[in-house]
């Protein structure tokens, strides 16, 4: 292996300015180490330096404001399965979380590897994603805040420069009397890339859909609002016409490929099938 | 700090820990199954959790604690473990052996101060990550739930039924 050096910092600016220096070098950030490793050693990626960031203080926390969770990069899957605050404001990033992998890896991969490795099978991208999640992206002399739906760029494609570091993910809260529905395929219950799934968040007023979220992952080159389908919809009362149409616009919306673990066919299929999973619940 | 004793070695930055622990460190109970997380074969415990040990690069090393299935074979905290896999019949090849006992002693322990033992599909989500081409895993799991009874002394539920 060709590694020159690893880098342990203990705080933000020491790894900012380690990025800083090093910027035209080929530098990997790695934290958890569940991708990474594997890029390392599977991939044979080319990399001069790592820079281990597991052990700066205060980047797995979760805050919140009156209307935002903000959540720190280095929370393990299973920090986020025990956090209470989580639980309350996001359920549905817990069953994203409670998908990753396996226990072991759980123990180690944390959320921001998960953004950061940016794969449209990323299972808590789906979940934050309909959360309207942002990232902050801070650098030794800047900090930016990206939206989701520009972060990523295609398939394990970001848009972070080599010299930031991700340090926050702030999503919405949930909604009062929300129903939300996440679903996954995949080959086993557990050590399973996703094969498609749908993350689905809504308010009802006066029966009819009066707020609505819906991402959809391992259905694109990056995981999707499926924003027509939510304009469609909003305003209208759930019923079964209403479900026909929502069924076939989401279907039209999407662009999934022939892959080892599924055809593109198949995927645009079962998107509608949880489409209408989705607005039966949310029917009754 | 591995199985209780203090360990310095100089290895290069992205070694891995299953191997620093097979090769290194001579201890080669830990198995080397896929090499990218995905069987468990390699399970450690690391500070009080499982993981994958050949995801962790030596730089991330430094003050860790770990165990592996000879620390916990020698302090005999896998005894009852040990006994009821072999009673149970739950090694075929024996290869996943190793860290299925890690994970199988992490969720006893995990679940040491609830009231109620863990039920099968507790004992499966726990082992989920851990991968047996040979058993089916049905007596893995028979062998977890006599285990924990024997651990707490208490007479396994359904001792008699024929399915678990």
């Amino acid at each position: 292996m060709k590694i020159k050096k690893a880098f342990n910092p203990h705080t933000i600016r020491e790894a900012l300015e380690i990025l800083e220096e090093h910027m035209k070098q080929k530098v990997k950030i790695i934290a958890g180490g569940t991708d990474v490793m594997v890029f390392l050693h599977e991939k044979k990626l080319d990399v001069d330096y790592l820079l281990d960031i597991s052990e700066i203080k205060d980047l797995d926390h979760v805050r919140e404001d009156e209307n935002h969770l903000i959540i720190g990069p280095l929370l393990t899957h299973k920090g986020i399965m025990e956090n209470q605050l989580i639980k309350k404001y996001a359920p549905i990033l817990i069953e994203g979380s409670a998908k990753v992998g396996s226990p072991q890896i759980r123990n180690r991969a944390t959320i921001g590897g998960n953004v950061c490795t940016g794969s449209p099978a990323g299972d808590t991208l789906p979940p934050i994603a309909v959360h309207n999640a942002r990232f902050t992206l801070t650098s030794k002399t800047e900090e930016r805040s990206v939206e989701f739906k520009d972060f990523f760029t295609g398939p394990q494609k970001t848009i972070i420069k080599p010299n930031e570091l991700l340090t926050k993910i702030t999503i919405d809260k949930c909604f009062s009397d929300e129903k939300f529905f996440f679903h996954f395929l995949g080959m086993r219950k557990a050590l399973s890339v996703t094969k498609v799934s749908m993350a689905a968040r809504c308010k009802i007023l006066d029966g009819a859909v009066e707020k609505l979220c819906i991402a959809l992952g391992s259905v694109a080159p990056v995981v999707l609002r499926a924003k027509e389908t939510e304009n469609e919809l909003i305003g209208r009362k759930i019923e079964t016409e209403t479900i026909e149409q929502a069924v076939k616009r989401i279907r039209n919306e999407v662009s999934p490929i022939d892959d080892i673990r599924s055809t593109g066919s198949y995927r645009k299929y079962i998107v509608g099938v949880l489409m209408k999973r989705f607005l039966d619940r949310v029917k009754k | 700090m591995v199985n209780g004793k203090h360990v310095a070695l100089k290895v290069p930055p992205d070694r891995r820990l299953v191997d620093i622990i097979r090769e290194d460190l001579r201890l080669t109970g830990t198995k080397v199954g896929c090499g990218e997380g995905e069987c468990g074969a390699c399970t450690v415990i690391m500070d009080g959790l499982t993981i994958n040990s050949c995801l962790v690069p030596a730089c991330q090393l430094d003050g860790k604690s770990i165990i592996t299935i000879e620390g916990l074979s020698g302090s005999g905290k896998m005894d009852f473990i040990k006994e009821a896999f072999i009673q149970e019949g739950a090694v075929q090849c024996g290869y996943c052996i190793p860290g299925m006992v890690i994970s199988s002693y992490q969720i006893i322990e995990d679940n040491r101060n609830k009231s109620s033992v863990l039920t099968e599909e507790e004992i499966r989500q726990g082992l989920s990550g851990n991968l047996c081409r040979c058993t089916g895993y049905v007596k893995i799991i028979k062998a977890v739930k006599k285990a924990e009874a024997k651990m707490r002394g208490v007479a396994l539920p359904d001792e008699n039924k024929k399915s678990i």
